[in-house]
């Protein structure tokens, strides 16, 4: 064997060599995640599958026997339908101007508690309420503060049964909710922030504002995109406090209410499973449009180290 | 305790390096061995390789005879000090010196037992409840090495066990691995960066530069006999004086004098090609000596400065660069400064002289070492 | 001195807005639950005559075994997502091995999946394996969701151990699975504890799968029965009734938030700023 074949064959085992160390840990990683893996691929993965089937078939639970295959007439019946666009905008809707709320405000909230000087444990736990507060009880409250005649927030007209009020009320139980996540994500990501970055950047003449938008804006973006994609797709699912505050009806429905509606009311699986796959292709296609978005939109790169 | 062979082991990074080429060497049981060397030569993949924390690209490794390159280490039976101790945060002393015997499955009262007698061997009876985080460094490298001592494993290695600690603490823990040592004879292998170290502590040291072994040998050896440059630069109390030279004959022609070849240079020499060599003098090897000697030996210089250090001083001079070779010629890593070549001698007790004195000092003509400026190798050393 | 005077009223004044909008909300449920059905009319947000009335009147309604279904299932999720997550959390945390990407990705995917199109096929598969309306029914979704927050979080927590720590434990005779039961998974012990509370309010916030996939009669949830709370006399109006309901389930958590804090807020934002 010449000298550089050799040298040839100890390079190819040091990159495939794996000792008794790396395998019987690798074998463990497999292991450990096994259980973990298997039980979101069948929760999730399996009733997915099973849904794209259901979404081409007519599946009334009213009627089993008359189950047939209709291909994608259900699609075509979901998309034609104003019920379904009406509540798709309202989702949309929600979904942008709940998740711009909450990241300004969020932003706000956080600075308020990363720079407050007085009664920062006060405000640190009173902002974990809204968090761990159960959805449906808050959104009572809502409901109760905007009941005409008991409501402390109305005098005798009823915001909850006309549709933009009651949408505004829908954004406001949500954003509510949801600040302080987004508050506590971000405050966390700003105290990583050096300070003596900011401090030169002061003394080198920049203003308030500059040093925010240009030196701590890009060391937390990756925690602001990562709040944001998560804000998005949480309040594209919203459910909880529509189907409370006001049940969907007069125009207020966001998706999910109403394709829980097709099962509930309906027993209507098709449609609804059809509804169900419409959800995660938006979600999905919502989630990388957002990415993008709030990359371009602020300053520094997106991925850090 | 078991034998240590390493046959022809190399590591190599998946990106190609050669972190260890070719090494071959045998501890023998109980003995303690030194890896010297500077950081990046491989020392400490030669020491994961034997734990079993890396992969061993090719070679074998052997305990006793018996193939271990696959085994994985929780199975080799080897212990190691890391060089900051490796505690586990949660638990207290006694439990942390205890967990080696836990895993093995040792009973409760027989390792209490083992856990108090290795406490007080090391000093640390006093701390035994006490969480890691709450101790001194000394004291948590203690109880590292008291995690290492209760099990009497069949290696044991150190990764620079006190390179992390300050220097009074430092000469205490080297006695104490030195006494460790004589009690138990185990099987050690020590890496360090620190030569005082491997010569003080070990029976042998392997000096490695690049993954490729220099010299293996007592410290004595390697004080007395470097094979080349390297090792005479690494080793010894104070740097060697290396001082460019130049072969005429049968002298040595350098800046600080011309010197009478010994005759295994003068052998050396006739292989050589060139005749530019680096002469090598320990400041040890220079002596100070009154006005009235005046033989072949005797040079004199002026002192730049004098340091005292209590029992021994170091005398600073300049040696200028006459017959020096031009700086093309040295190897590489040796450069000859414009005004000459710094050098010291080192005498015992105080010494009266003052910076701008001239002094006459004598060299030890059978400790000259006369390297080849080419090769880096010792040409006085046999070959 | 004066602007720090200045300065210092701000910040109170800053801290008093978001105390009110922090707590005005749960203030105002508290202030129904104590008003009469005298007072109810007033639309003040101060109780005038308060009475414990609507509480004592709960204990008639059915509200015991909602309570119970809750607390049951969301214990048993929470254990159980805690089982798996902490073994694969750690795996992603510090093994490596093939497929850890695509572990990351899918738990990526469960976290933001939108749970209504999860609940009209486990509605189908729940009904005909016979698991509709039961513990298990809700505890198999909420253990799916409850997974992914649990994975981020406790692989931000196994981060944070020192590195080299596993080196150590396996020289001294530690196979793999030991360093992981016996060194890292008693050092996260904070750290579990800590992801066990998130998911345990994670759990008990559930609406959408309780209402989906229980019945009022069976293993129907606190939130979902809340939904569907009409109160003891049937022409009463149940607002009083519902906001005594909705302060009592609050309580608990309200408990765990005041004596967690510190904790809450660093298990929140660990996987998120760190991961």
């Amino acid at each position: 064997m010449s000298a550089s074949s050799g040298d040839h064959e100890s390079l190819r085992i040091a990159r495939s060599r794996a000792g008794a160390r790396k395998r019987t840990e690798r074998r463990l990683g497999l292991l450990l995640c096994a259980p973990a893996a298997i039980v979101m691929l069948l929760v999730v993965g399996y009733p997915l599958l099973y849904a794209g089937y259901l979404s081409l078939f007519r599946a009334d639970l009213g009627t089993p026997e008359a189950n047939t295959f209709v291909g994608l007439r259900n699609y075509v019946t979901v998309l034609g339908s104003p019920i379904w666009w009406r509540a798709f905008g309202l989702t949309m809707f929600v979904t942008v101007v709940g998740a711009a709320l909450e990241i300004v405000l969020g932003t706000l909230l956080a600075v308020v508690m990363h720079r407050t000087i007085v009664g920062r444990g006060l405000v640190r736990t009173a902002v974990l309420m809204p968090y761990a507060v159960v959805s449906v009880v808050a959104a009572f409250s809502w409901r109760f503060a905007f009941t005409p005649g008991v409501g402390w927030l109305v005098g005798d007209s009823a915001p909850l049964s006309q549709r933009w009020p009651a949408i505004g009320i829908i954004v406001l139980a949500e954003v509510w909710k949801s600040v302080p996540f987004v508050a506590l994500v971000l405050m966390a990501a700003l105290t990583l922030v050096p300070q003596e970055l900011t401090r030169a950047a002061a003394i080198d003449g920049a203003t308030a504002w500059q040093r925010f938008w240009q030196i701590t804006v890009p060391l937390i973006k990756p925690a602001i995109m990562l709040v944001v994609v998560f804000r998005v797709l949480d309040a594209f699912r919203i459910f909880d406090s529509v189907f409370v505050l006001t049940g969907g009806v007069d125009g207020t429905a966001s998706v999910s209410l109403l394709a829980y509606d097709n099962l509930v009311k309906g027993l209507d699986l098709g449609i609804g499973s059809t509804m169900a796959v419409l959800i995660l292709i938006t979600s999905a296609v919502l989630a990388l449009s957002v990415l993008k978005l709030v990359d371009a939109l602020l300053p520094g790169s997106g991925r850090d180290e | 305790m078991a034998e240590v062979e390493m046959d022809h082991l190399v590591k190599r990074f998946p990106n190609g390096r050669y972190v260890v080429a070719d090494l071959s060497l045998t501890v023998a049981d109980g003995e303690f061995v030194a890896l010297l060397g500077p950081s990046g030569s491989g020392k400490s993949a030669v020491l994961e390789m034997v734990a079993g924390l890396e992969d061993i690209t090719r070679g074998e490794l052997r305990f006793d005879g018996e193939v271990v390159t696959e085994t994985p280490p929780w199975e080799r039976d080897v212990a190691v000090v890391f060089q900051s101790p490796a505690l586990y945060p949660h638990l207290t002393v006694a439990q942390n010196i205890a967990f080696p015997l836990r895993l093995a499955g040792t009973g409760r009262t027989e390792s209490a037992t083992l856990v108090r007698e290795t406490a007080d061997l090391l000093g640390i009876s006093a701390h035994l409840d006490r969480l890691p985080g709450t101790l001194a460094a000394g004291q948590r490298q203690r109880v590292a090495i008291g995690k290492t001592l209760v099990r009497h494993p069949k290696v044991l290695l150190m990764d620079e066990p006190v390179a992390n600690l300050d220097v009074r603490l430092r000469g205490q823990m080297r006695s104490l691995i030195g006494d460790l040592h004589t009690k138990f004879c185990t099987t050690t292998i020590y890496v360090t960066q620190d030569h005082t170290e491997a010569m003080a502590l070990s029976d042998r040291v392997v000096v490695l530069r690049d993954g490729v072994v220099q010299q293996v040998g007592t410290p004595t050896e390697l004080d007395t006999r470097p094979l080349n440059l390297f090792v005479a630069e690494l080793v010894g109390d104070a740097a060697m004086n290396l001082l460019p030279a130049t072969l005429e004959g049968e002298s040595v022609v350098s800046g600080l004098g011309t010197f009478a070849l010994p005759p295994a240079v003068r052998r050396a020499s006739e292989r050589s090609p060139g005749n530019e060599v680096v002469l090598g003098i320990r400041p040890g090897d220079l002596e100070l000596v009154g006005s009235d000697e005046d033989e072949a030996l005797v040079v004199s210089v002026q002192l730049d400065d004098v340091v005292s250090v209590g029992s021994q001083t170091t005398l600073h001079f300049t040696v200028p660069n006459r017959g020096a070779p031009s700086p093309r010629s040295l190897p590489p890593g040796f450069s000859v400064p414009v005004a000459g070549t710094a050098a010291t001698a080192r005498i015992s007790g105080p010494c009266s002289e003052r910076a701008g004195s001239r002094v006459r000092l004598r060299v030890d003509l059978a400790r000259l070492q006369i390297f080849d400026s080419g090769s880096g190798l010792n040409l006085s050393a046999p070959p | 001195m004066q602007r720090d005077v200045v300065a210092r009223m701000g910040w109170v004044g800053a801290d008093g807005l978001v105390l009110v909008y922090a707590l005005a909300p749960m203030l105002w449920l508290l202030s129904l639950s104590l008003k009469g059905a005298g007072t109810l009319g007033d639309q003040s947000f101060f109780p005038r005559d308060p009475t414990l009335e609507n509480y004592r009147s709960l204990a008639d309604t059915d509200f015991v075994r909602p309570l119970i279904n809750s607390l049951g299932i969301c214990l048993i999720s929470t254990a159980v997502a805690l089982l798996l997550g902490t073994m694969a959390a750690y795996a992603i945390a510090r093994l490596r091995f093939p497929g850890k990407r695509s572990i990351i990705v899918l738990a990526a995917l469960a976290a933001t999946f939108p749970q209504i199109a999860l609940v009209i096929p486990l509605f189908k598969l729940e009904s005909s394996l016979g698991i509709l309306d039961t513990w298990l029914g809700l505890v198999l979704p909420y253990v799916t969701f409850a997974l992914p927050l649990t994975i981020y979080t406790l692989s931000a927590f196994f981060n944070q151990i020192p590195r080299g720590l596993e080196r150590a434990a396996m020289m001294d005779g530690a196979t793999p699975y030991q360093v992981f039961r016996k060194v890292f998974v008693p050092l996260a012990r904070p750290g579990i504890g800590t992801t066990a509370i998130l998911v345990f309010i994670a759990c008990w916030n559930d609406f959408i799968f309780a209402v989906s996939l229980t019945s009022p009669d069976g293993a129907r949830t606190v939130p979902a029965a809340l939904a569907d709370f009409t109160g003891t006399a049937t022409f009463e109006r149940p607002t009083t009734a519902i906001a005594a309901a909705a302060v009592l389930i609050t309580l608990p958590i309200l408990a765990v938030v005041l004596a967690f804090q510190r904790r809450i807020v660093t298990g929140l934002t660990a996987g998120a700023v760190r991961g």
